[in-house]
């Protein structure tokens, strides 16, 4: 749990540090949401409520909106994943890619949703548009490279825990 | 499906109590207008993590900002030093064509100023020096074809040159005032004492010795000497340069002086060789009726 809570929170400083860094706000890669979508998939879903949660509790304090709304995108884009993990039927870069474009769609509907429902006219409604095509872009593309590291650093932990349970 | 896993209702409970919380939270944040307790304490807790990762963030876009910038200036030099070089060229010919265009407004004023002459503006082509180098002829272009007779005094904006001692198809020779050979009869503007001024032929400077200077004239240091006319070579009036008195000797019925030239023989660029009188006076307003010296 520990090791998803760090892995999540690099995610998340490397997603706010591109943001800074580049000032490409459509354009930075998703890192929180493809995590999310890859936590989705493992099918650990106590653990990736809780990871949901404390990710999204910092993801609003990063970006200064009102708590609750990152925590519901990242529960809603876990349950899309996990959905959509056993129903998908591809293999490999693929199915990676895809779940990565659903995830990138979850996670835009989560904030369309919010905006429209709970904020009035927010911010975040109005931006739903701008924001549609880089982010499906950008979770399609990164998902097969960045759920193919994950799945190293997890594999590799899994049997370093083995190892000291052996 | 996740659905019929062991344990599968823990995290929907958990979900549906993360959902029903934030849903509460957001909604107490729009109906306050403002960040509420839960909000301050989310952002006090991950405000100081979020600032350090967005300066660094942001030092590394200055910082490339910054190479991209050398970059553009290195750039950016180049092409301004190249400009700069075309400016410079640009700008040396400006100020030829400035020196030229005022040398010749000069020339043109003495032209005005000198209607009763006739006058032909040539170009200076070569100079003699002295082993000081200080010009000791001029050589200008054109010669007998256009008129141009040994004799003829030459004159440029300062005043009084010297005068043409010899003369070829294409281009004359000018004798200065400051050559041992060239006499000129003068008097001083002021005083209107007289003398007559002979070149010393010195090689370091420029002056002429000026000769038969009555001892009792008021002579100031400075005046300015002019071309009498009498000798019939020079016209009358013409600037020759400024009086350097000299220690008066003891005895004698003359004072020693000297005359600096007003003309800048090493700069000078066009003279004009004076080919005879129009019969006009210097304004040009009426006929002259007097004495012609050409």
């Amino acid at each position: 749990m520990i090791r998803y809570l760090i892995i999540g929170l690099l995610a998340l400083l490397s997603e706010a540090f591109l943001r800074s860094a580049f000032a490409a706000d459509a354009w930075t890669p998703p890192f929180l949401i493809l995590f999310m979508v890859w936590l989705g998939s493992r099918g650990a879903m106590y653990q990736a409520v809780l990871l949901a949660v404390i990710l999204g509790l910092f993801a609003d304090g990063f970006a200064g909106a009102p708590v609750g709304i990152y925590p519901l995108q990242s529960l809603f884009v876990v349950y899309a994943s996990s959905f959509f993990t056993e129903r998908i039927q591809l293999r490999g870069m693929l199915h990676s890619s895809l779940l990565g474009f659903l995830g990138g769609i979850a996670a835009l509907l989560t904030l369309g949703m919010l905006g429209r429902g709970l904020l009035g006219e927010a911010q975040l409604g109005s931006r739903i548009s701008d924001l549609l095509v880089p982010l499906t872009v950008m979770t399609a593309t990164l998902a097969p490279p960045m759920f193919a590291v994950l799945d190293r650093w997890d594999g590799r932990g899994s049997r370093a825990v083995q190892r000291s349970k052996l | 499906m996740f659905l019929h896993r062991r344990g599968v209702s823990r995290p929907i409970r958990a979900s549906f109590l993360v959902i029903v919380t934030c849903l509460l939270s957001i909604y107490m944040h729009v109906k306050g207008r403002e960040p509420h307790m839960v909000d301050r304490g989310v952002y006090a807790v991950t405000q100081p993590l979020h600032r350090v990762v967005s300066d660094a963030g942001r030092g590394l876009r200055a910082l490339w900002l910054d190479y991209l910038s050398l970059v553009d200036i290195r750039a950016e030099n180049k092409r301004l030093e190249a400009a700069l070089r075309l400016s410079r060229v640009r700008g040396a010919q400006l100020e030829t064509l400035v020196a030229e265009n005022t040398r010749l407004r000069g020339l043109l004023e003495l032209a005005e100023g000198r209607k009763d002459l006739r006058l032909k503006a040539l170009r200076v082509t070569g100079r003699s020096n002295s082993h000081l180098f200080r010009v000791a002829a001029l050589t200008i272009e054109g010669g007998d074809e256009l008129g141009i007779e040994v004799g003829m005094p030459v004159i440029s904006e300062g005043g009084l040159v010297g005068r043409i001692t010899s003369s070829d198809d294409d281009q004359a020779e000018v004798m200065l005032l400051t050559d041992p050979r060239s006499a000129v009869d003068i008097m001083l503007e002021r005083s209107k004492a007289r003398g007559v001024l002979v070149g010393m032929g010195q090689s370091e400077r420029y002056s002429a010795q000026l000769q038969y200077l009555d001892r009792e004239a008021r002579v100031a240091d400075g005046e300015l000497v002019l071309t009498t006319g009498d000798d019939e070579r020079f016209p009358r009036g013409l600037p020759v340069g400024r009086i350097v008195l000299g220690q008066s000797p003891t005895t004698g019925p003359f004072r020693q002086a000297y005359v600096i030239p007003e003309v800048a023989y090493g700069r000078l660029e066009e003279v004009f060789v004076i080919l005879g009188r129009t019969g006009l006076n210097a304004s040009g307003s009426r006929f002259e009726t007097g004495r012609r010296t050409r």
